[in-house]
Formats: C-alpha cells, sequence, structure tokens
C-alpha cells in the first residue's frame, strides 16, 4: 500500500500535524532522524554545556514515531483486508502504566471477512506517558487514518 | 588531522597556557597577590621580620606550594569542561562529528559583530593573542548506527583552549530563530570577557584558606596568635562573602550582554518575532531570580527596540566601588596576615629538606593531573577525526588512512 518513502513521509506529517510546537523545537535534522529511525533512537541529555534543551520535545517525538510506525503496520494489515477500507474497524487505545496498548480488529467488510485482532505494547517512559496522554493518541491516530483515508481517496479517483 | 591542523593545535594550546599563567598566574594588584601568592606573600613577610636563611628556603617552598596549588585550580577550572566534552562523545558513541566552517555559522555580513566581542576587545587590550576562528569549533553530529541523538545544544568551553559546539544542522538554513538565537547567545557567552571572572570566581579564596591553614600548623600556639589567626578568618570569610555576592550579581548581566550579542545576528523578521515573543524566546534560568528574569527579558526587548544596552548604560558598579570592594578587603586581610607572620617565627635551615617528600610528591602529581588532563584532549581529537571509534560495543583504535575534515571545514 506505501512504499518506504510514503511511509516515512506519513510519520513526519502525523508528527508535525499533531506536535507543531515540539516538531519546530528540535528541527529538520532531529526529525528526519526521528522518523528515519521510526523512532528508534536514544535521546543522550547533554547535562553541562547545554543551555538549549530539546530533550523533553525530542522523547515525545521519538515515542510518538515509534507508536505512529507500529500503528502503521497494524492499519495496514486491516486496510488490506478490507480492500483499502476502514469500514468497522476499531482501534481501541488502553494506557497502563508505562505501556501503551492498542487493539486493532477490523469489523465486517463487504465480503463479510473478519480481520484477526491485533495487539501492539508500545513501552513508554512515564514522562513520555504522560505527554502522550488518551487524547493526543487520539490525534495521532486521527491523522494516521485521515491521511490514509485521503490517500486512498486519491487512488480511487 | 593534516600536519599544519596539529601544528596549529600545538601552537595553540601553547599559546593558551601562556595567556592562562599571564592572566591567572601574575599578581596585579593587592587581591591578586593575596589570592594568587598567598603562601609566598606570609612567607616573604615572615623574612622581612626575621632574616634567616630558613627564610629563604621558606620562601622558596612557599613559591613551589603556591604555583602548585594554582595550576591545580586552574586544570580545576579547565577541566569542567573538558571533561562534560569528553562524556558526550562517550555517550554518544558512534555518531559522526562532521566539522562546520565559521561561514556555515555566521554569514558575511556579521563578520563585524565577532570583531566586536568583549572577549577580543579584552585579549587585544591585553596583547593576548586569540583567533575565534580556530579557538571556537562547530561539529554537526550526524546519528550512528545506535541512534543516539544529543538532547540540545551542546557547548563545551575550555577556557583559553577552545570551545567546541555540538550542533544537529547547519544554523543558516532553516533553523529556527529559537536555535539560531539560542546558539549565538552560547556564541556570545564564549566570546564575551566574562571567562575572567568567572575562573577568578572558581577560585574564590581557596588558596588564601590553605595558606592561612599551613600558617595555623607553622605558628606558636597562644591567645594572641589565635586571636590573629581568628581576625585573618574572619577577614577572609568576608571576602568570601564579597566574592558570592558578585558571582550572583554577575550572573543576569551576563546573561543579558549574550542575549545582545545574539541580537545582531538575526534579521529584522526575526528580531520583530524574538520582540513578540522574547519570554517564550528566553527560557527560565533557574541560576537567576524571577526579577532577574523580567529584567532580562525587559532588557532584550528594550535593547531590540532601541539599541541601547541596560547593562552598559547602568554599570552595576564604580570604579571606586570596585576599589573598595576589592582592595580594601584585600587590604584588611592582608593587615592581619602581616600580624600573624609575627608568630610564626624563623623555620629551621633544614626547612627544604625535610619538606622533600611532600614537595615532590606535591609536584609529581601536579604533572600527572596536568598530563591526564591533556590525554583527554588528545582522546576528544581522535574521537572527531574518527581514529577511535565505537566497535564491537567498546571505542578502539581504527587503523586505516587517516580522515582529516578539517581541511574539507577550511573550505566549507
Amino acid at each position: 500500500m506505501l512504499d518506504e518513502a510514503q511511509e516515512l513521509t506519513l510519520i513526519r506529517s502525523v508528527l508535525v500535524e499533531t506536535f507543531p510546537a515540539e516538531c519546530r523545537r528540535v528541527g529538520n535534522a532531529n526529525l528526519t532522524d526521528i522518523v528515519k529511525l521510526r523512532g528508534r533512537v536514544t535521546v543522550v541529555p547533554i547535562k553541562d554545556g547545554a543551555r538549549l534543551d530539546w530533550t523533553a520535545a525530542l522523547l515525545v517525538l521519538a515515542s510518538s514515531a515509534t507508536f505512529v510506525s507500529q500503528c502503521l503496520n497494524i492499519t495496514r494489515h486491516i486496510f488490506d483486508a478490507n480492500n483499502g477500507r476502514m469500514d468497522g474497524a476499531l482501534i481501541r487505545i488502553e494506557q497502563k502504566n508505562v505501556m501503551s496498548h492498542v487493539h486493532q480488529s477490523g469489523g465486517n467488510g463487504e465480503e463479510g471477512r473478519i480481520v484477526v485482532v491485533n495487539e501492539i505494547e508500545v513501552p513508554l517512559s512515564p514522562e513520555v506517558l504522560d505527554r502522550l496522554g488518551p487524547a493526543v493518541i487520539d490525534k495521532l491516530i486521527a491523522a494516521l487514518t485521515a491521511y490514509l483515508a485521503a490517500r486512498h481517496r486519491e487512488g480511487s479517483n | 588531522m593534516s600536519r599544519n591542523a596539529f601544528f596549529r593545535r600545538i601552537i595553540s594550546i601553547l599559546r593558551a597556557s601562556w595567556a592562562t599563567i599571564w592572566l591567572f598566574g601574575i599578581p596585579k594588584d593587592l587581591w591578586s597577590l593575596l589570592c594568587v601568592w598567598p603562601t609566598l606573600f606570609l612567607a616573604v613577610v615572615c623574612y622581612l621580620r626575621e632574616p634567616s636563611s630558613g627564610g629563604v628556603q621558606l620562601i622558596v617552598l612557599a613559591a613551589i606550594w603556591d604555583v602548585n596549588l594554582g595550576a591545580w585550580l586552574t586544570i580545576s577550572a579547565m577541566k569542567k569542561g573538558r571533561n562534560a566534552l569528553l562524556a558526550m562523545l562517550v555517550s554518544l558513541r558512534d555518531c559522526i562529528y562532521v566539522p562546520i566552517g565559521w561561514s556555515r555559522i555566521v554569514g558575511k555580513h556579521n563578520v563585524d559583530i565577532l570583531e566586536q566581542s568583549s572577549l577580543l576587545e579584552y585579549m587585544r587590550r591585553l596583547g593576548l593573542p586569540y583567533n575565534h576562528g580556530q579557538d571556537v569549533r562547530f561539529f554537526r553530529v550526524e546519528v550512528g548506527h545506535s541512534g543516539m541523538i544529543p538532547g540540545g545544544l551542546g557547548v563545551f568551553t575550555i577556557p583559553f583552549i577552545e570551545t567546541v559546539i555540538l550542533v544537529r544542522e547547519d544554523v543558516l538554513e532553516n533553523a529556527p530563530v529559537e536555535d539560531r538565537f539560542g546558539l549565538y547567545h552560547e556564541l556570545g557567552h564564549t566570546l564575551g570577557d566574562e571567562f575572567a571572572a568567572r575562573s577568578a570566581l572558581h577560585k574564590g579564596v581557596k588558596l588564601p584558606l590553605a595558606a592561612l591553614t599551613l600558617a595555623a600548623v607553622a605558628m606558636q600556639s597562644g591567645a594572641a596568635s589565635f586571636r590573629t589567626l581568628a581576625a585573618c578568618l574572619l577577614a577572609l570569610s568576608l571576602v568570601a562573602l564579597t566574592l558570592r555576592r558578585r558571582s550572583k550579581n554577575s550572573r543576569a548581566r551576563f546573561e543579558m550582554n549574550a542575549d545582545q550579542f545574539a541580537i545582531g545576528f538575526l534579521n529584522d523578521r526575526e528580531k520583530e518575532y524574538v520582540l513578540q515573543n522574547a519570554a517564550l524566546v528566553l527560557p527560565e534560568d533557574e541560576d537567576l531570580s524571577a526579577l532577574e528574569h523580567q529584567t532580562r527579558v525587559a532588557g532584550l526587548r528594550s535593547f531590540i527596540e532601541t539599541g541601547e544596552s541596560l547593562t552598559y548604560t547602568h554599570p552595576g558598579m564604580s570604579p571606586w566601588a570596585f576599589i573598595v570592594e576589592t582592595q580594601l578587603t584585600a587590604l584588611n586581610l592582608g593587615a592581619w596576615m602581616i600580624l600573624l607572620s609575627r608568630f610564626i617565627g624563623a623555620p629551621s635551615p633544614d626547612l627544604l629538606y625535610r619538606f622533600r617528600w611532600l614537595l615532590g610528591a606535591l609536584i609529581v602529581l601536579s604533572v600527572l593531573r596536568y598530563a591526564i588532563h591533556y590525554a583527554k584532549g588528545l582522546l576528544i581529537e581522535l574521537i572527531f577525526i574518527r581514529r577511535v571509534t565505537w566497535q564491537d560495543g567498546r571505542f578502539k583504535l581504527r587503523r586505516g588512512p587517516s580522515w582529516s575534515p578539517y581541511d574539507d571545514a577550511a573550505t566549507a
């Protein structure tokens, strides 16, 4: 459905839309690396010698990029199974102590198929979990699905 | 590293050593004499009071002691920046450091601002050499396989030796105003004359305190001698309090000077943005009080609107106040130390012989510490030129052809 370049563009655009202030704060190079590595970056705080601190913004973006990337994988399965439709697809997010669980199940499509339920667990540090509250995660997912739906419409047209 | 670049760094280290000795090792007023050479001062007074061959040996011993302790404290002031840089490079492990030329940081039309920096003016005034083009280096940090990213702008200043600034991208290309302002602000600190005040404040009263401790061991016991020693310590405490107050007050002024330096590099649109968002652009500084932070924000706005500096138009201290605050306290302490010398008396003629082991150990330790300090500097250079790289979970010396980024940077 999406090639790698499109996937990177998608993750980037979702991050920019959901966290405009953080993206502006950390600059292009940091954002590009976070997206390229799908969030698998480790932020090294500069304790001495730093006056301009991006650590908090980087942590949120890196965690969000991992989250979006994993959600994308599952959403892609649902899209594929439903021939590009999100009808009945359910995305439910639960937050526990230091984990964010995303359950996704495809509903009945035109052909009445049932998509296998998937679950991902994204380990998040408590401070990031505070920042990535349910509202922010909903916004991330909404931005993700809106983008996918828009692309699908473009493809259909 | 090319041969020229290597020699340039050797020369810069020698030059830095000379500048450090000149600034911090040679007294220029009474307070400097008491702060830099306190033991020697006490030994000379003892000798003048009661000349003897042991007194001459005491002067030699005191001079060696002061030189060693002074060097020790100077390295302490320097090592903070170097240790922080090395710790950062170790934490970032397999990142790649690409040197960025000054032209990528400062546009051609802004070069004049650098020449007007207070550090360059200060060094010119003293007749000491300083080349910011060589002594302030920028590196762009490129993420490695392990995905380490520095959590901010890294500015590591090693007084007189060099400043290393780690950035993530060229600031002239699409960098947000906050980042550009932040970088130039730090450059303002680096190219400001505040390092001299900071280094002096770092030393504080450690040397005179050490001298008084030695005097306490050497003096004759008695009520009068202890009263004099107590008076010395009281005078020293007053000096320490004065220095502490000056250090606290100077912080806000240094920050405001750096802010004003940074504004010079921004274009009109960016200045307007900073004017409208000064409270957001200037982060809260835990070392500043709420009032000082508000003054800083107001000072920045005022500077953008009027071009006038609050720190220059309202200097914190008049020359007379400065003399009263520094030399008067030094005079007070000096007078008590002269009185204290009365209770020390003439040392024995074999003083140097008796202290030979302590003296030897002191010199060896100082040299060792100096060597460790510069070995760390060498390791940092090797990491920058990728001679030492992160392999198989640890740092290793890499074999093969040299990679010399400095020549590339010079042409950038």
